[in-house]
């Protein structure tokens, strides 16, 4: 499956992107289950035939074809699109220019344990096959799944990869059985995180069972545009629970990354709970400052899907909204929806491009400012970040 | 000039609603209008309104506060009911109760003309929700059509379509806001119950987006082309990022639902209305007038002063948002847009 020649890199480029948002899967569920505890092994995988044993309910474009993946990223040597590390490296950081990416695998289970010891066996088979094995040029860095049902479990199993030089945050599922981001339950998972300079990811799951899929209040949509048009709203509904309930004054060190789940919706959201509060402050007495104030220093949202609109039009939308420091450039890479670099940071506003597209995820994570060459890369990828943006 | 979209009328009591009902239902167990399990600390009412009778329930004082005081020339008045009852023929019996009311409180004493009213249905009772229609909408002075923001499935899905076929069909628009009492509901946000006030208040009225994404992307616009919703409770400071989503995802989709023929956005300026709101809108004053121009809003947005809520705006305080609003746009929102759309003819005004 090695499509190149295995030499030990050696020269030095810099970062000049960070893609925040790149999904790996097992080549097959036979090397994951080879992670996975053996008395687990056939409750989580009782048909023996699916990786993460759960079905779409709102199905992307083609999905049966697709299985949502870019049909050009299966690798040439065989195995599913995002199993092959060495393809990946070729497409998404020769190819596309990425310096360092955040990998975000997507598992999830029904029963509380079996989510856990899913999500441990996928950090394992991370930490192994990607952040060790096929990471000689140290441009992956890993994410510590997480089950939100369990707190106290996932602190430990933060614990567990604490200090692991490649893990560069936690995941965990923002379909949490109707529990908001803010709620008191959450604490050991923050407490750990926080202990260890870690952020806490979240990312949307369409592959979940279907209480899973969040009860929308008014009822949900029938078709996968208007369900995901409307999504975003849980982590609106998550981000307003973080703040009014007090979850950034319990843990001043916390850091949330809300992953693909759009952005453009943050600044009205942060003018509506500033508005709420300065009328109701009588209510939020533990809620200090302004609630913006929270959102700019603890979270982060990463860029992909953006959203298509008349690119002049969203510059001026992102210069009046001046969130430069909380965006982070992602691709979903190799999701079908992937937003390549050069068509991203074409849409950013100039003075944002930098902040945007490396900047403010080297900050977050503690990435170096260079990283080793791969075979056949350019020393300098041509990303004029300077310039007046209209090209 | 002034029309103002959003006030609610209210019972002198709670009780007094039995006086309309059959008598079979008199004795039915029916939930207060402050039976919300979110209620606001301190009560959901002006402070200054609450007296023997409730606030917004004496015709004269909700006249001299708003036309007097405020200086508008028109009110539409939509009542609460008392949420999506289980039994949903109770609750279609309560919404006739309430509209009997407007009429013999509201509107048939009111010789200035000035207020309008709205004909409450139950959605979750189709048919009895088109046979209120067709009871009421002849009416001169009732003007829409009014649905609860609550809803255990969206309002684009086919079951709802004869109930907005009647009101398209009678040219009244369907305002769409968060009901009073306490009803058969879902959680009111997408991560499952608040746990503060400002946490429900702060969210609650964004829900109307999945509402309006499903009545676009199901088609109903498309095949009602006269049919116009108003989201009463605002909401419509997220409206830009929302449907540049679903502008993008249709994109993707389309093929699946081809009966939406154009950009999902395209559907706002024929048949989507917002009342203004408290929450929304840029805090920095400098920006409103590039952010009324994103999704061109100053043709959506209606003045509401949502009396007698806490969160009450004056006209004062909305033309104060607006201040940096040019005149033909803060005119729209404060009055034209609402003349318009309930074709009421207003005196324009000497400056």
């Amino acid at each position: 499956m090695t499509i190149m020649e295995r030499v030990e890199p050696q020269t030095e480029i810099a970062v000049s992107i960070v893609d925040t948002d790149v999904h790996p899967l097992p080549v097959s569920t036979d090397v994951l289950k080879s992670y996975a505890p053996a008395e687990w092994v056939d409750k989580i995988w009782p048909t023996g035939n699916a990786v993460s044993p759960v079905p779409h309910f709102y199905d992307t474009p083609d999905s049966y074809k697709t299985s949502s993946l870019r049909m050009d990223s299966w690798p040439p040597g065989g195995g599913v699109a995002g199993s092959d590390p060495d393809f990946a490296a070729k497409q998404l950081l020769v190819d596309a220019g990425v310096g360092i990416a955040t990998l975000e695998p997507m598992c999830d289970a029904q029963l509380p344990q079996a989510e856990h010891v899913l999500k441990s066996t996928h950090n394992d088979w991370l930490a192994d096959v990607w952040l060790d094995r096929n990471n000689a040029h140290g441009r992956w860095r890993g994410s510590i799944s997480v089950s939100a049902q369990t707190p106290e479990q996932a602190a430990r199993e933060v614990q567990r990869w604490a200090g692991h030089p490649y893990m560069a945050q936690v995941l965990m599922t923002p379909q949490t059985r109707g529990i908001p981001f803010g709620n008191p339950h959450f604490d050991p998972l923050y407490r750990a995180a926080s202990a260890n300079g870690l952020p806490v990811a979240t990312h949307l799951m369409g592959q979940t069972p279907f209480e899973l899929i969040p009860v929308y209040p008014v009822g949900n949509p029938a078709h996968w545009h208007d369900f995901f048009a409307s999504w975003p709203l849980l982590y609106v509904s998550h981000l307003m629970s973080l703040v009014f309930d007090g979850a950034f004054d319990r843990h001043p060190d916390l850091r949330v990354v809300f992953i693909e789940g759009g952005f453009t919706w943050a600044m009205p959201v942060m003018s509506r709970m500033d508005r709420i509060w300065k009328a109701r402050r009588a209510d939020l007495p533990h809620v200090r400052r302004r609630p913006s104030d929270y959102v700019r220093e603890h979270v982060r949202f990463t860029t992909q899907p953006l959203e298509d609109a008349d690119t002049v039009q969203f510059r001026e939308y992102l210069e009046m909204m001046d969130f430069g420091d909380n965006l982070m450039f992602s691709t979903d890479y190799p999701h079908w929806s992937y937003d390549a670099p050069a068509y991203a940071i074409n849409r950013f506003p100039a003075a944002q491009r930098e902040r945007i597209m490396r900047g403010n995820a080297t900050a977050l994570y503690g990435l170096p400012a260079t990283v080793k060459a791969l075979p056949g890369e350019q020393p300098q990828v041509s990303l004029n970040f300077g310039s007046g943006g209209d090209g | 000039m002034i029309i103002d979209t959003n006030v609610q009328p209210h019972f002198r009591s709670n009780a007094e609603i039995r006086r309309y009902l059959p008598e079979a239902h008199q004795l039915r167990a029916i939930p207060d209008v402050e039976q919300q399990w979110y209620q606001a600390p301190g009560g959901d009412y002006r402070k200054d309104l609450y007296g023997e009778h409730y606030p917004g329930s004496d015709p004269e004082t909700v006249a001299r506060h708003l036309f007097d005081d405020g200086g508008a020339q028109f009110a539409i008045l939509n009542p609460l009911t008392r949420g999506n009852i289980a039994d949903y023929l109770l609750n279609s019996r309560i919404c006739a109760a309430v509209n009997d009311w407007l009429l013999d409180q509201w509107l048939e004493p009111d010789t200035s003309g000035r207020f309008r009213g709205t004909i409450r249905v139950n959605p979750e009772d189709p048919r009895g929700a088109v046979a209120e229609i067709e009871r009421l909408a002849a009416h001169p002075k009732l003007v829409q059509v009014g649905v609860p923001m609550q809803s255990r499935e969206p309002y684009g899905k086919p079951v709802f379509e004869p109930i907005w076929e009647a009101a398209a069909a009678h040219g009244l628009p369907v305002a769409v806001h968060i009901n009073g009492g306490n009803g058969v509901d879902y959680a009111p946000t997408f991560a499952g119950h608040a746990h503060t006030y400002p946490g429900y208040a702060a969210f609650m009225p964004l829900n109307y987006f999945v509402h309006l994404a499903t009545l676009i992307v199901e088609g109903t616009f498309g095949r009602h082309p006269g049919l116009k919703f108003v989201f009463a409770d605002g909401g419509y400071d997220i409206l830009t990022p929302l449907m540049w989503r679903l502008d993008t995802f249709w994109l993707s989709m389309r093929d699946q639902t081809p009966w939406v023929d154009r950009y999902p956005s395209e559907y706002l300026p024929d048949h989507v209305r917002f009342c203004s709101s408290a929450f929304d809108g840029p805090t920095e004053a400098d920006q409103m007038q590039r952010w009324m121009e994103f999704s061109a809003k100053a043709d959506l947005v209606m003045y509401g002063s949502s009396y007698p809520h806490w969160s009450t705006s004056s006209p004062e305080v909305t033309a104060a948002d607006l201040k940096g609003v040019d005149a033909a746009q803060s005119e729209k929102v404060l009055w034209r847009n609402a003349s318009e759309l309930y074709g009421l003819a207003v005196k324009e005004a000497t400056r």
